[in-house]
C-alpha cells in the first residue's frame, strides 16, 4: 500500500527490516546490482559454484539476496538462512557453520522429497555415533535419533555454550564424514528433484574481522566442500589485505560487490540513475504530494546512496512535519532530520578520524589501517563502484570536515 | 520541562509509533523523572526498566503483549551493564523487531555514544536519537566539535556478589567479552574487559586463567598510571575470592588493597568478613572496628561486629552493636534478627520476641525470624504459639529440617507424641544425620511406651555421636521400662562417664539398682543425684522408697517430706509417706497424708483403701467401712 498521509509515511518507511515476500514484490526497485548477473551465472551451469557476496552495512544486501532467490527459484531449490538466527555471532567456528549447512539442507530437502532408503540408513548410523558421543558428555540433552537429531543439535549450539563446545569436540574429528553425509544428501536430492540446490548464507558479514579470517582464511577449504552452489556473505575488510585476499579467493569461484547506490561519479558529477532509483523507492511507497521535490532531492542527496539512511531521513522528516501540523514534508523537515543524523556521526568521531576523513573526501581513495576500516564499518565512509572501487565520506558530515 | 522542538517531536513520534516497533535513543543529562511525567501526561503508559545486575532487557521486553497499546518502554541505567549488554544487544537486535511497542533507551551523551560505537548494528535499528540536554537547548546553532580521542578512565560496575546464574551464562559472558576485546581500541576499556574476563573465570573456578587476565588488566593499568584502577582490580579479585569461599587468599588480596589505600572502610569490612568466616573473631572485630572508624555509619560493620561478639558469647556488646546498626538502618531485618538471637542467648525471651516481631514486620518471609521466634515462645512454655511460628517457617521453607525438629519438640512438650514423631520423621528425611532428631524421637516413642522403637533411635543417635550423654541416659531409661535393668545400668554408667554431674542419670541408675533389690547401691546413687541437684524431688522420693524397703521408715519419711517440699503436688510422695507412717503405727498422721493424696487425686482407690485400714486400726469401724466402700466403687481390688 502507498502512504496517503504523513502518519502512513512514518509507518511504511521503517529503517529496520529488509524487504521480503509481499513487501518485496510491492516496493522493490531495481538498482545497480550484481544480482541479475549472478542469477544468470548460477542457473547457466551445473557446477557447484561458490560465490562471495560483499557490501556495506545497511545498503540492502539482504534485500538483494532475497531478490536473487526470487529470480532463480524456478530453476534452483533455494535454501536461504541467516547465521545470526542459527548461530552466535560472537562465537562461531567453521564446524558450526557446516553443521548448520547440513541441517538446513536436510530439512528443506526432506520437505520436498523422500530421500533414498540407503541414504537414510547411512545417515541414521552416522548420526547415532555422533549423538552417542554428545550425550556422553551432556546427559539428558534429548536429541532423539536419526539425522533429525543432528538437526536438533544444530538448533541448540546457537544458544548454549556448553553444547556448542561439546559438539565441536565431537564433530571436528568427524568433519570429513559430515561433509560426506551432506554431499550424499545433496546428490540424492538433486537427482530426485531434477533441480540443483543453492544455499545462501546471510549475515556471515556481521562477524568481526578476527572471526572472519578464521573462517574464510583458516578454513575456507572445509567451508567450500559441500557439493552444491553456495553464496556466502562476508565482511568487507576481509578483502582489504592483499595476502588474505589471495588466499580467500582461491577457494571461491568469484565474488560480487554490492556497491552503494551512486549519486555522484567519482569526479563529483551527478549521476542521475542513482537519483532515479531512490526516487522510485519513494514513489512506490508514498504519494507524490506528500513531499516537495526539493526536499526529496535533499533527502536523497544526504542519504549517500544508502537506502536505510534514506528511509530513516524520510521517516524522521515525516514525524517532524507532522508535529508541526503540516501535511507535507518540506525542506526544513528534511534539514532537521539530516542534522540529527549528522550529530549521531559527530558523536562517535574524534579528531584523529577527521584526518582520514579529509583525505578520503579529497582523494576518493582508501587509506590503510584499522581506523579506516572502522570508519567504513560505521558508515562514516562509504564505498562505491563503477568497475573500480572508490570511497567518499558520508554526505551529512561533509560540511563538518571541510 | 520546556517543550523544545525535540520534545514535541518525540511526543509526536510516540503517537505515530503506537502499537508498533520503534527504537529511540534519548540523551538526557539529568534524572528522567520529569520526562517520564511529561510522556505520561500526554496519554502514554510508561513502563520503566532500570537496568542493573543480571536483569535481562530482552527477557523483560518479551512481555510486551501484556501491556496496553498506549504503552511505551523506558529503559535507563544501561551503563550499569556495560560492556556485556552492548555485545548482547548487538547480537540479538532482531528480537527487537518483534516487540510491538516503542522502546526509549535513555542515557548520557557518553552512554549513547558507547552504544553507537560498540553496538553499531543495534544502533542502526533506531528511528532517531533525541537530545534533550540543557546544552542542546542553549545552542540555537549546532556547534560541531569533535573531541580529541583522549582516553578517559572508565570503570564498569562488574557485579560480583550476584546469584549464581550458572556456567552457561558465565561462558556466554566470556564470549561476549572476548569479542568486544577485538573491537575496542581504548586501553581503559581493554583493562576493564580483561578484568571482566578475570572475574568470569574465577567464578568458573578457573583460577589460572583468571589470574592471567587479572595480570593483563593490571599491566595496562600500570602503563596508564591508573592507580585507582589497580586498587579497584585488587578489590574485585578479593571480593570474588571471598564470595567463592577462598578466605585465606581473599584476606591476602585485601591486604594488598589496604596497602594501596589504608582508609578504605569497605576493604576492612570485607576482610573482617573473611576472618569472621574463618572463625577468627578477634581479628574480625579489629577489622570491623577500623571499618567503623573510617565510616561511622557503616551499618553492615556494626552488624558484623555484633555477630562476632555473639560468637564469643559477649552478648551485651553484641546487643550494643545491633542497636547501632538499627539506628543507622531502622529497617534492617538482619540487625533485628541478630539482636533477637542475642537476647535469646541471654534468656531474655520477651525482648527476643519483640525483635523477631520487628524483623518479620520488615520482611514477612523471613524464615529464620519465624523459626527463632518459635524457639523463644517454646522456652517460655507457650508451645502453641511456638508451633504457629514453626508452621509459618515450614510454609516458607518446606525442606527446613530444623523447623520440623523444633516443631516436634514443641509437640513433645505438649505430650502429643504422635505428632512429635511425625515431625522428627520429616526432619530426618531432610537431614538423615540429624542426631538430635533421632534422640528426641526416641524420647517421643518412650512417651508412647514404644520402648523398642525408642531404643532404635537412641542407638542411631549414639552412632552419630558416640558421646551423646542424653541419648545414653534416655536409652537406659527405655531399657529400665522394659525391665532390662543390667543393660539400663550400663547405659547410665556411660552417661555418667561423659557427664559426671548428671543428676538424672544417677537417679535413674538408682532406680535400676532398687529394682534389682540392691537398695544400698541405689541409695548411694540417689545421694549423688541430690548432691548435684539439691532440689531433685524425684530423687528424694526414690531414696525414701529405698529406705522404706530397708525398713528405715524414719529416714523414708524425712525424704518424702523433702520431696513434697520441692514438689508440693507430689501425690505419690504423700501416699508413700502415709504407708511409712502406717508402718510406724502413727495412724493419725498417716490418715492426714492419705487425705492430702486424695485432695490431689480424688479417685485414687488405693488411697481410699489405705485410709480405711488406718481408720480401722484406730477403731473407727464405720468410717473405715465408708472408705472401703469408696475404694471398691473406684475399682479397688485386693492384691
Amino acid at each position: 500500500m502507498k502512504a496517503k498521509a504523513l502518519p502512513e509515511v512514518y509507518d511504511i518507511f521503517d529503517p529496520q527490516e529488509p524487504l521480503s515476500g509481499e513487501k518485496l514484490r510491492e516496493y522493490y526497485v531495481n538498482r545497480e546490482s550484481p544480482v541479475e548477473r549472478l542469477s544468470g551465472i548460477l542457473t547457466a551451469t551445473q557446477k557447484p559454484l561458490k560465490y562471495l557476496f560483499v557490501g556495506s552495512r545497511g545498503n540492502g544486501k539482504s534485500t538483494e539476496l532475497n531478490k536473487l532467490s526470487e529470480l532463480v527459484k524456478d530453476t534452483l531449490l533455494v535454501i536461504p538462512f541467516s547465521i545470526r538466527e542459527r548461530l552466535n555471532l560472537f562465537d562461531v567456528e567453521y564446524a558450526d557453520v557446516l553443521l548448520v549447512i547440513g541441517a538446513e539442507i536436510y530439512e528443506k530437502v526432506s520437505e520436498q522429497v523422500e530421500l533414498s532408503k540407503e541414504l537414510n540408513e547411512y545417515l541414521n548410523s552416522w548420526s547415532e555415533t555422533v549423538v552417542e558421543r554428545v550425550e556422553e558428555k551432556q546427559k539428558g540433552i534429548g536429541l532423539g535419533a536419526g539425522f533429525t537429531a543432528i538437526v536438533k543439535l544444530s538448533g541448540k549450539i546457537g544458544t548454549q555454550v556448553t553444547t556448542r563446545e561439546i559438539t565441536r569436540d565431537v564433530i571436528k574429528p568427524r568433519m570429513s564424514d559430515l561433509i560426506d553425509a551432506i554431499n550424499k544428501i545433496i546428490a540424492d536430492a538433486e537427482e530426485k528433484l531434477g533441480k540443483k540446490l543453492l544455499v545462501i548464507i546471510d549475515d556471515l558479514d556481521k562477524v568481526n574481522l578476527e572471526k572472519a579470517e578464521e573462517l574464510f582464511y583458516g578454513h575456507g577449504a572445509e567451508l567450500t566442500q559441500p557439493l552444491c552452489k553456495v553464496i556466502y556473505t562476508i565482511p568487507q575488510p576481509l578483502l582489504f589485505s592483499n595476502k588474505i585476499r589471495q588466499i580467500v579467493l582461491q577457494y571461491f569461484d568469484g565474488h560480487e560487490v554490492l556497491g552503494n547506490i551512486k549519486l555522484h561519479n567519482r569526479n563529483g558529477e551527478v549521476s542521475s540513475e542513482g537519483y532515479e532509483v531512490i526516487k522510485e523507492v519513494a514513489q512506490k511507497r508514498m504519494n507524490e504530494d506528500l513531499i516537495t521535490e526539493e526536499s526529496l532531492s535533499s533527502a536523497i542527496e544526504f542519504s549517500g546512496g544508502i537506502l536505510t539512511e534514506f528511509i530513516r531521513i524520510v521517516n524522521n522528516a515525516a514525524n517532524i512535519a507532522d508535529t508541526e501540523g503540516r501535511e507535507r514534508i518540506g525542506t526544513e523537515d528534511v534539514e532537521r532530520a539530516i542534522t540529527e543524523i549528522r550529530n549521531d556521526y559527530i558523536r562517535i568521531l574524534s579528531k584523529e578520524d577527521s584526518e582520514i576523513l579529509k583525505s578520503v573526501s579529497e582523494t576518493k581513495e582508501k587509506t590503510d589501517g584499522e581506523r579506516f576500516q572502522n570508519l567504513l564499518f560505521s558508515l562514516a565512509i562509504l564505498e562505491y563502484s563503477n568497475g573500480k572501487i572508490w570511497y567518499d565520506i558520508h554526505p551529512t558530515i561533509k560540511a563538518v570536515i571541510e | 520541562m520546556i517543550y523544545t522542538q525535540q520534545l514535541k517531536q518525540l511526543l509526536n513520534e510516540l503517537g505515530l509509533a503506537k502499537g508498533r516497533n520503534c527504537l529511540l535513543f534519548v540523551i538526557l543529562d539529568k534524572s528522567p523523572n520529569e520526562l517520564i511525567a511529561v510522556i505520561e501526561s500526554n496519554g502514554f503508559t510508561v513502563n520503566e526498566i532500570c537496568l542493573e545486575g543480571e536483569l535481562n532487557l530482552l527477557e523483560i521486553l518479551t512481555g510486551w503483549g501484556e501491556t496496553a497499546e498506549s504503552s511505551i518502554y523506558f529503559v535507563s541505567g544501561i551503563s550499569n551493564q556495560f560492556p556485556w549488554v552492548l555485545g548482547y544487544l548487538n547480537l540479538h537486535r532482531d528480537l527487537f523487531y518483534n516487540i510491538k511497542r516503542p522502546v526509549i533507551i535513555v542515557g548520557s551523551e557518553y552512554e549513547i555514544s558507547e552504544i553507537a560505537k560498540l553496538a553499531p548494528d543495534f544502533f542502526r535499528f533506531r528511528s532517531r536519537t533525541y537530545n534533550l540536554t540543557k546544552k542542546r537547548m542553549r545552542d540555537k546553532e549546532e556547534k560541531f566539535t569533535m573531541s580529541l580521542e583522549k582516553p578517559e578512565p572508565v570503570y564498569y560496575s562488574l557485579p560480583i556478589f550476584e546469584e549464581e546464574k550458572g556456567e552457561e551464562k558465565l561462558k556466554e559472558r566470556i564470549k561476549v567479552d572476548e569479542y568486544l576485546l577485538g573491537t575496542v581500541r581504548d586501553d581503559y576499556k581493554k583493562a576493564e574487559l580483561y578484568m571482566s574476563l578475570a572475574l568470569s573465570h574465577f567464578k568458573l573456578d578457573d583460577f589460572k586463567k583468571g589470574k592471567e587476565y587479572f595480570d593483563k588488566s593490571n599491566a595496562i593499568r600500570d602503563k596508564l598510571s591508573d592507580e585507582k584502577g589497580v586498587l579497584i582490580n585488587y578489590k574485585r579479585i578479593a571480593d570474588v575470592l571471598l564470595w567463592k569461599g577462598h578466605l585465606e587468599e581473599a584476606t591476602e588480596q585485601y591486604n594488598q588493597v589496604l596497602k594501596l589505600n589504608p582508609n578504605l572502610a569497605e576493604a576492612y569490612f570485607s576482610r573482617g568478613v573473611a576472618y569472621h568466616k574463618l572463625n577468627q573473631y578477634e581479628r574480625a572485630i579489629e577489622d570491623y572496628n577500623r571499618a567503623i572508624e573510617f565510616n561511622p555509619e557503616f551499618t553492615d560493620a556494626y552488624n558484623g561486629r555484633g555477630v562476632a561478639y555473639g560468637e564469643k558469647g559477649e552478648f551485651d556488646s553484641a546487643i550494643e552493636d545491633f542497636d547501632k546498626a538499627i539506628e543507622f538502618n531502622p529497617e534492617s531485618v538482619g540487625a533485628y534478627s541478630n539482636r533477637g538471637a542475642a537476647y535469646y542467648r541471654k534468656g531474655e525471651f520477651d525482648s527476643a520476641i519483640e525483635d523477631y516481631n520487628r524483623a518479620i514486620e520488615f520482611n514477612p518471609e523471613s524464615v529464620g525470624a519465624y523459626s527463632n521466634r518459635g524457639l523463644a515462645y517454646a522456652n517460655k512454655g507457650e508451645f502453641d504459639r511456638a508451633i504457629e511460628d514453626y508452621n509459618r517457617a515450614i510454609e516458607l521453607s518446606p525442606n527446613m529440617a530444623e523447623a520440623y525438629y523444633n516443631r516436634g519438640n514443641a509437640y513433645g512438650e505438649k505430650g502429643e507424641f504422635e505428632r512429635a514423631i511425625e515431625n522428627y520423621n520429616r526432619a530426618i528425611e531432610f537431614n538423615p544425620e540429624f542426631t538430635d532428631a533421632y534422640s528426641n524421637r526416641g524420647v517421643a516413642y518412650g512417651g508412647k511406651r514404644d520402648f523398642d522403637s525408642a531404643i532404635e533411635d537412641f542407638d542411631k543417635a549414639i552412632e552419630f555421636n558416640p558421646e551423646f550423654t542424653d541419648a545414653y541416659s534416655n536409652r537406659g531409661a527405655a531399657y529400665y521400662r522394659k525391665g532390662e535393668f543390667d543393660t539400663a545400668i550400663a547405659d547410665f554408667n556411660k552417661a555418667i562417664e561423659f557427664n559426671p554431674e548428671y543428676a538424672a542419670a544417677y537417679s535413674n541408675r538408682g532406680n535400676a539398682y532398687a529394682k534389682k533389690g540392691e537398695f544400698d547401691r541405689s541409695i548411694e546413687d540417689y545421694n549423688k543425684a541430690i548432691e548435684f541437684n539439691p532440689e531433685y524431688a524425684a530423687a528424694y522420693f526414690n531414696r525414701g522408697n529405698a529406705y522404706g524397703e530397708k525398713g528405715e521408715f524414719d529416714r523414708s519419711i524425712e525424704d518424702y517430706n523433702r520431696a513434697i517440699e520441692f514438689n508440693p503436688e507430689y501425690a505419690a510422695a504423700c501416699f508413700n509417706k502415709g504407708v511409712a507412717l502406717g508402718k510406724l503405727e502413727r495412724h493419725e498422721e498417716a490418715i492426714e497424708c492419705y487425705d492430702k493424696a486424695l485432695e490431689l487425686n480424688p479417685t485414687d482407690e488405693d488411697a481410699w483403701f489405705a485410709k480405711g485400714v488406718n481408720l480401722e486400726k484406730l477403731g473407727h469401724k464405720d468410717e473405715a467401712e465408708h472408705c472401703y466402700q469408696k475404694a471398691r466403687e473406684l475399682g479397688y481390688e485386693a492384691s
